[in-house]
């Protein structure tokens, strides 16, 4: 009953960051595709840190909390000793993540923009364009995952709907 | 200069397997300076390498491999490039060239 009610806490926190992630892509549509000559300006640099805030966010909490409460609750045995990329795998095979290597990808994306100087335009717009593909690519990942959940323990998201009618 | 012999053999195995084994390196920023302490790993590389997205992949590639290893886990790594083949130039690629140190 406890995994159950922290798994509805981390899921009620993931749904948050990706709903943020995803209004802030749609607001990136005027400027994408970023090219040498887009110029950036104040409302694209919050917009793309809003993103980068919640890609964090929603990738640490996913790889922290959602995917080892996963684990738990289908009652896949893990060794303690087993390293990330061992449960990754474990998740693949599970079907609860489309591909190991997809995540770890997902994490280098991240570190396109992990730069705090200033860039040569045209490698500044492909490391943003590359950084905007992950975040989407996160968010999807995400969808996956939450309707991984909803067909293996029903009873989560039936739960929370009755939360949801009560309030 | 801040940093161990084995965090520079590291990043000089792993940067020249992403740019090249004509890639030119540099450490420069904090990390150079004896008299502070902790800071990020500030480093410069020219490249003879001329694809903007493969330089991007490249990039973020070798920041995740570095932060896999023990010397720099946990460890802020910043990483500009530079392209041989390009005219383009910023204040910083001399800053980093001229206070920074060949490795």
């Amino acid at each position: 009953m406890k995994q159950e009610q922290s798994m509805r806490v981390y899921m009620a926190e993931c749904t948050l960051h990706a709903a943020v992630l995803d209004e802030a892509l749609n607001d990136t549509r005027k400027w994408i595709p970023i090219s040498v000559e887009t110029h950036l300006d104040k409302e694209l640099l919050r917009i793309l840190d809003q993103i980068a805030y919640r890609f964090t966010k929603l990738q640490d909490s996913m790889g922290e909390k959602i995917l080892p409460l996963i684990m738990e609750l289908a009652q896949e045995p893990v060794s303690s000793s087993a390293t990330f990329a061992e449960k990754l795998n474990r998740l693949e095979r599970m079907g609860a993540i489309p591909s190991a290597d997809e995540w770890k990808k997902l994490r280098i994306a991240r570190n396109a923009v992990a730069h705090e100087y200033p860039d040569d335009p045209e490698l500044r717009a492909s490391a943003i364009n590359h950084f905007l593909a992950g975040a989407k690519q996160l968010s999807s990942l995400y969808q996956f995952v939450m309707q991984y959940i909803a067909a293996h323990f029903p009873e989560l998201t039936a739960m929370k709907d009755r939360a949801v009618c009560r309030e | 200069m801040r940093v161990t012999t084995d965090q520079i053999t590291i990043f000089k195995n792993l940067a020249c397997r992403y740019f090249g084994e004509d890639a030119q390196l540099w450490l420069f920023g904090s990390r150079t300076d004896d008299s502070k302490k902790g800071g990020d790993y500030d480093f410069f590389i020219e490249t003879s390498m001329n694809n903007a997205d493969q330089i991007i992949v490249s990039r973020s590639y070798l920041i995740a491999e570095l932060q896999n290893t023990e010397p720099f886990e946990d460890e802020k790594i910043d990483i500009i490039v530079k392209r041989r083949s390009s005219a383009f130039d910023m204040p910083i690629y001399h800053i980093a060239k001229h206070e920074g140190m060949r490795i």
